[in-house]
Formats: C-alpha cells, sequence, structure tokens
C-alpha cells in the first residue's frame, strides 16, 4: 500500500487484482445489478487511490476499501432511487460458446439474482464474500466490522433462504463455482 | 454452524462466469482510469518530513529491537532477582573492595543482618571470585 501511495502501478495493481472480485459482490450486494456494481467497484478503486493517505494502517486496507465500495454502492442507490425488488438484468457476458449455453447460464444467473434479491443486503453480502469470494469468517467480520457470530448468522440464514428459494432440485453454478 | 455447510455454488453472479478474462479486462480498465493519478503521485516531490517519516516507519521499529538486543546483552542478569554485589572475605581482607563498593551490600536490605553478609560473603565459589588473582 506504501508504494501505490508513492504512485507505483505494479503496487496498486496487486491491490486491484487482489481485491477487484471482492469490491463487485459487495457492490453487488448492495445494488442487486451487475452494471452497477461494476461501476461502484470501479469508481471505489479510484476514490482509494485517491485517498490512500486516509488509510493510516496498511493491515485495515480491507476493511477500509469495503466501506468506500458499500458508500458509494449505497450513494448510487440514493442517486437513482432504485427500489427493492426491482427486476436486475445481467446480460449475458460476450464471448461465450453457443447461443444454447448462454442461454443456460442466463437462466441459471437470473434465478440466482431473483433468489439474492429476497435476502437483506448484509446477507447478500455476508454470503457472497464467504461462498463466492472464499473470504473467512473472520475476515468478513475484521473487514465489515462485526462480530464473527453475528458474520456466522447471516451467512447461515442466507444459505438456508437460498436453498429454499432454490429447491432442492436445482443445482445453479455446479461449473465455475470457486471455493 | 455454517463450518459445517457446504458453500452454495453462487458461480454464476461471478461476472467471470462463462467470461475467463472478465477480471482482466476489469483491472485494465481500473489501471488505464488511475494512470494519471498514479502518475500524480510519482510527480509528488519529496518533502522532508516526507523522507522522514516514511524512513521513521522502517527506522522506530528498527531501532526499539536494537535497543531490546542491546540491553540483554549488556544486562545479561536482568532476569536474576539479586544484584547485591558479592565479595570474597579476601578481597575485603586486601581492601580491594572499598567502602564504596560495600554500601550497596549494606544498604540492599534493610532487613539485612550481619550474619546474612556473612553468608553471601562465604557462599561466593572460590572459582568464580572477582579479583582473585591465580
Amino acid at each position: 500500500m506504501r508504494r501505490a501511495l508513492a504512485g507505483e502501478a505494479p503496487a496498486f495493481s496487486e491491490l486491484v487484482t487482489r481485491y477487484q472480485r471482492a469490491a463487485y459482490l459487495v457492490a453487488y450486494g448492495v445494488t442487486r445489478r451487475h452494471e452497477d456494481a461494476e461501476d461502484v467497484a470501479q469508481e471505489a478503486f479510484l476514490v482509494a487511490l485517491e485517498r490512500l493517505e486516509e488509510c493510516r494502517d496498511p493491515h485495515r486496507f480491507a476493511g477500509w476499501f469495503t466501506t468506500i465500495v458499500k458508500n458509494r454502492a449505497r450513494n448510487l442507490l440514493r442517486r437513482e432511487h432504485l427500489r427493492e425488488g426491482e427486476p436486475i438484468p445481467f446480460h449475458a457476458p460476450s464471448g461465450m460458446p453457443g447461443p444454447e449455453r448462454d442461454a443456460e447460464r442466463a437462466e441459471l444467473r437470473g434465478r440466482l439474482s431473483e433468489a439474492m434479491a429476497e435476502l437483506s443486503p448484509l446477507q447478500r453480502e455476508v454470503v457472497l464474500l464467504h461462498d463466492l469470494e472464499g473470504w473467512k469468517h473472520r475476515e468478513i467480520a475484521e473487514r465489515l466490522e462485526m462480530p464473527s457470530g453475528t458474520v456466522r448468522s447471516h451467512l447461515h440464514f442466507a444459505r438456508r433462504r437460498l436453498r429454499d428459494l432454490l429447491g432442492s432440485t436445482q443445482e445453479p453454478g455446479s461449473e465455475g463455482s470457486k471455493p | 454452524m455454517s463450518d459445517i455447510e457446504p458453500r452454495l455454488p453462487l458461480g454464476p453472479l461471478d461476472p467471470a462466469f462463462g467470461d475467463p478474462r472478465y477480471w482482466e479486462r476489469f483491472h485494465d480498465r481500473v489501471m488505464k482510469a488511475a494512470g494519471a493519478e498514479l502518475a500524480r503521485r510519482r510527480a509528488l516531490p519529496l518533502t522532508v518530513s516526507g523522507v522522514l517519516l516514511s524512513w521513521s516507519r522502517l527506522l522506530v521499529p528498527g531501532a526499539a529491537a536494537a535497543a531490546v538486543v542491546a540491553g540483554l546483552f549488556l544486562n545479561p542478569r536482568v532476569d536474576q532477582e539479586d544484584f547485591t554485589p558479592l565479595f570474597a572475605v579476601e578481597d575485603i581482607l586486601r581492601q580491594e573492595a572499598t567502602m564504596a563498593d560495600l554500601a550497596p551490600v549494606f544498604l540492599a536490605s534493610e532487613t539485612a543482618t550481619d550474619d546474612m553478609f556473612a553468608i553471601s560473603v562465604e557462599w561466593f565459589p572460590a572459582a568464580e571470585r572477582p579479583g582473585v588473582r591465580p
């Protein structure tokens, strides 16, 4: 972080590589829109770079940065007056082989997105960071500044709710899910 | 609670699902957008206070560690309870130990008696007596 502070591009590049997915997922947990989450995550990196002096402790960068992402996402929601339950456009990315596979992935994504909409923003954030980004309970607790037990509780109820909503027959994302 | 539960397969919510180069492109966009700010930071002149601050971040912990190590070397018996200097009878008789040297022995404890001082002197092993010439 100190090297990024001095404007060293490789150092900042490393920070981006390490936290880009987490930034997107945290933003997605708030906005529930792919495009918004993408914009918020990108802007958050630029804001973080401009304000890097404000992060006194390099060891707490993740928590500090996560707060920036969340605040930007909430501001975006306020600006755009997005309402809970609004449909989530999740376009299949270009370059995927075959229209049938595109459709299948889009359907999976759509079902997951709809189920995610039923969770609270905090539950979304916790379950995405844990089950998709692979952060540990302790890391989530530190970075979101909440007790570890609260993280476990949110994760437990989020998973249970998602399983109820998605049903036992569906296996969403049986490919591409990272541990 | 959640430790025994399997992770939910949320892969489709990752933008890289079916688009493996998504994060690479995202990364490139961020780096391109950050180019101006990174250049501005590189161009910032080095101030005296800035240099001292950056040095102090490394020097202060280093100096503290060095002080601890030096303290251990200079004072190897720091963890022993008894700091009272010991004198052999010969030292006293030969007057190699002056009264100034002996004063701490007598002042070491208000409750110390002459007997305790004598025991302390007599107990001192011959081989380790300070100032005993072979």
